[in-house]
């Protein structure tokens, strides 16, 4: 995962967030297509 | 005879937009919504990354098309003509704001910022002087500061400026 902090420069508001690397989105789908439907 | 001014070159009026100082671990800063500025620079007075061997890039408009990214740099600790590297920026969605150092400083600008027409970048930074284009039509809006390799360490916290000319 990646922390990324974000500025918004017409508030001032400052945010930090995780969003995935591509390893962790592989193993994601990886993990949703081997589980199984109802 | 009255003087001719004709050939004053004027003065910008650089003004702060926003300052952050990143936090440990990130491995990015975002700008965002930017208001529209004819110039934009970003100030990095030395954030420290974790590694020597980490580069700082740019990336404009969260716009990852290569193709849109031209440009050419020195990058050296003793820039030289034989030094002129611009594969990695031909090749890549980024500009590179500064080569690779645990906390080099550098101020990254951009002209025409505000038009629909190429965007002029440069660079200027230890070990890396950069100049290029950026063709993207829209106005720049947002600005992605990025670590190429590692995150943003404790050591010596800096700060981050972003300003602008109207």
């Amino acid at each position: 995962m990646s922390l990324i902090q974000e500025i918004n420069c017409l508030t001032g508001e400052v945010t930090v967030y995780e969003i995935p690397d591509e390893e962790t989105i592989s193993e994601l789908v990886e993990e949703i297509i081997e589980t199984p439907t109802e | 005879m009255a003087i001719s001014t004709t050939f004053s070159p004027g003065s910008d009026d650089w003004t702060l937009i926003a300052t952050v100082t990143p936090n440990t671990s990130v491995s990015s800063v975002v700008f965002s919504s930017i208001p529209v500025h004819s110039k934009l620079m970003l100030v990095d007075r030395g954030v420290w990354a974790g590694t020597a061997s980490t580069a700082k890039w740019i990336r404009i408009n969260n716009d990852t098309t290569p193709s849109k990214y031209l440009g050419s740099r020195l990058n050296a600790a003793t820039p030289a003509l034989a030094n002129v590297n611009d594969a990695n920026n031909i090749v890549n969605d980024y500009f590179v704001a500064a080569n690779a150092a645990f906390a080099t400083q550098f101020f990254f600008t951009i002209e025409s910022a505000n038009t629909s027409n190429p965007k002029l970048v440069k660079s200027i930074g230890q070990f890396n002087q950069l100049q290029g284009l950026y063709l993207g039509s829209a106005p720049v809006t947002r600005l992605d500061y990025i670590l190429s390799t590692s995150l943003i360490s404790t050591s010596n916290p800096a700060a981050l400026e972003l300003y602008g000319v109207k």
